[in-house]
């Protein structure tokens, strides 16, 4: 197995995520058409949603969401199996230098303006807001059960004019669970794009949340397959 | 955390400090990749699972050396050695399996009728004791006609294909049976799945529903043992028109006054359009089969292709679940006796602060919520002498794992008596039950 040559690092505080269902009709849409959406049972795929605190890294201080679907990942003869892959479909950050370097740096579809990202915890919940120019975008909580260590490895999806993936690793103390304590609420707003609000599960299936974390990215390599 | 991380990256598994179970993998993730050839993914999963098997997975498809009967005779997959040990994991909820009366009837079968029915139940497979078990559900059940099909799976799979098509939508209970799913999917009609037991769910869906529609539910769902609020679910499904499924396959022969399920339980068996059940489960055989109407029977057997394209019922198998219908229907004390059972390990374990979910049924979840120490648990309960497989993501959710009871009538409260205090005190020395 090749070992992993990280490019970029960034610490977070928290890094918290809900997962939710959503029609596969409407994933395959945000989708470009050499990724395949993951499915939780048959016609209902994985939209994640997540909010991180990063205290350092190449962008500096920031927060940031993250919306993904989740996608079939890419077997390579020479890596280990990821534990997921995701494409993210659309990012957001509270610094427009973040912005522009995840634009750059790593292709991935960036919502140009500022977002504000508040984020209160309280008996084992995390709450995030987000939103922009006062406007909200979305809301949502995870709760946190047990704790444990853990280093998870996914394939991120990217896309401009071209097609990239690369590795990402998390490590940090991670409670993960499914029962369905947390929610995601989606407003009307043009950050959201072609997704279909009222189709995305208000109830998460699976709620992951990682404190004192590191998010490490190997180089992003770009695809043969055409964009 | 750096040398953790590397170590998980390069596929060197779990990493010190790291809480990587099975390297970080389970059955989830080696469903669905991409590359040029198909073996890529079965070999990744060959390499996990080889390496998961000495970690647990050998708890899995362990031989029974005999019949499913309260004790078993087991050859563990681990050691090699065979064991008696208290079987807490079989169907068989009513003791009837192991019977004289359904064994002899199964042996005059095979005398009679020969090992298999030889052909499709269309063409050659029909046998008169199919017709008999058929006509004796139908009574029992109450209903106009009763259809067999050779598995409980293929109940599913064949009724709700053979009647949906594309353009309909059938909703089904996010717990629903795979064989439900893989039914509507195979339809190719919208499949749908509501909250598990959330009628308003259900409502908010009916509405947004397209086409003919189907609602799905099960009487009582086995992996929890909890039980459809089907009065509610039934409603909602009649106010937008839908029809309605239920798979009664755990709950016949165990709920209502009659045994026929939770619909009798309910007291609302008419206004369910299908009542699918097995008779692998209480009656402890093989099969299926869908009581409804003529016209119904009459378009299943004409459409149904998982019947149509398989051999019908084993003639012995046949005769053995009809022996076995009759000793249900006419020994009610059987399922009083189960129920007897049912009581007395919900309340041992409890007053032993088990852990039981929300069970509300005979099927009785004992809750571990650790994917990862369930399999030392498991292995020191098979130690101990209990035969009671685990339960884990992704049949249940993430860290919602658990051994899954299932109580029959032929245990008796010294063998129940005997499970309690080994699983107590194996989940106290584990630290799952914490005083």
């Amino acid at each position: 197995m090749t070992q992993a040559t990280y490019v970029a690092r960034n610490t977070f505080s928290e890094g918290v995520g809900v997962f939710c269902a959503l029609p596969t009709e409407d994933a395959r849409r945000l989708l470009p058409p050499h990724l395949t959406p993951m499915e939780l049972r048959h016609g209902s795929a994985i939209l994640s949603a997540a909010v991180f605190d990063f205290t350092d890294g190449p962008a500096g201080p920031y927060r940031e969401l993250v919306m993904s679907i989740h996608v079939a990942p890419l077997i390579e003869a020479d890596r280990a199996l990821p534990q997921a892959a995701l494409y993210p479909f659309h990012l957001g950050s509270t610094t427009l230098s973040a912005c522009e370097y995840a634009i750059d740096v790593w292709h991935f579809p960036h919502w140009r303006e500022r977002l504000e990202i508040r984020l209160s915890q309280r008996e084992g919940r995390m709450e995030a807001w987000v939103g922009a120019a006062g406007e909200p975008i979305l809301e949502l909580a995870a709760t946190g059960t047990s704790w444990a260590p853990a280093a998870q490895i996914y394939q991120s999806f990217m896309q401009d004019e071209a097609s990239y993936m690369t590795y990402v690793t998390h490590a940090g103390e991670l409670s993960e669970h499914e029962e369905e304590r947390g929610f995601l609420r989606l407003f009307e707003h043009p950050f959201h794009g072609e997704l279909a609000l009222s189709q995305v599960d208000v109830v998460p299936f699976r709620e992951t949340w990682m404190r004192s974390g590191t998010q490490s990215f190997e180089q992003a390599r770009m695809l043969s397959t055409p964009a | 955390m750096d040398e953790d991380i590397d170590a998980v990256v390069a596929g060197k598994g779990s990493a010190a400090g790291v809480r990587a179970p099975f390297d970080g993998y389970d059955l989830s993730h080696f469903y669905h990749g991409t590359s040029d050839d198909i073996l890529d993914m079965v070999r990744r999963f060959d390499q996990w699972h080889r390496r998961a098997v000495p970690e647990g997975y050998h708890l899995y498809s362990q031989a029974l050396q005999q019949g499913a009967e309260p004790m078993v005779r087991v050859r563990t997959r681990k050691a090699g050695k065979v064991r008696d040990l208290i079987n807490l994991s079989s169907y068989n909820y009513l003791g009837i399996a192991q019977r004289p009366e359904v064994r002899s009837a199964a042996t005059e079968a095979l005398e009679r009728y020969g090992l298999g029915a030889s052909g499709s139940p269309l063409l050659s497979g029909t046998m008169d004791v199919h017709e008999e078990l058929a006509h004796e559900l139908s009574k029992f059940k109450r209903k106009r006609s009763t259809i067999l099909f050779p598995t409980g799976y293929s109940a599913g799979l064949g009724f709700i294909s053979a009647l949906m098509r594309p353009g309909d939508t059938v909703l089904c209970d996010q717990y629903c049976h795979a064989s439900a799913v893989d039914g509507a999917i195979l339809s190719k009609s919208r499949t749908v799945f509501f909250r598990h037991n959330d009628p308003s769910d259900l409502d908010r869906r009916l509405r947004m529903a397209r086409g003919r529609k189907l609602v799905v539910v099960e009487g009582v769902y086995s992996m929890d043992g909890d039980l459809c609020p089907l009065p509610q679910i039934v409603e909602v499904a009649a106010r937008h028109g839908a029809r309605t499924l239920i798979d009664e396959a755990h709950s016949t022969f165990v709920f209502g006054e009659d045994g026929r399920g939770v619909a009798e339980h309910f007291g609302v068996e008419d206004e369910i359009d299908f009542h699918l059940g097995t008779l692998s489960k209480a009656l402890g055989g093989q099969g299926g089969y869908v009581c409804s109407t003529e016209e119904i029977a009459d378009y299943v057997t004409a459409y149904g292709r998982a019947r149509l394209f398989s051999c019908n019922l084993a003639p012995p198998v046949a005769a053995g679940v009809l022996a076995g219908l009759r000793i249900a229907t006419a020994e009610p004390h059987l399922r009083e006796q189960l129920w007897r059972n049912v009581r007395y390990l919900r309340r041992r374990l409890t007053e032993e602060a088990v852990d039981i979910g929300r069970t509300a049924s005979h099927i009785i979840p004992v809750m571990v919520n650790d994917d990862v120490r369930i399999f030392p648990l498991t292995e020191k309960l098979q130690e101990r002498g209990l035969f009671l497989p685990p339960v884990i993501y992704p049949a249940v959710s993430k860290n919602r794992s658990r051994l899954r009871i299932a109580a029959s009538a032929a245990h008796t409260q010294e063998q129940l008596e005997i499970a309690v205090q080994v699983i107590a005190a194996t989940l106290r020395e584990e630290g799952i039950i914490q005083e």
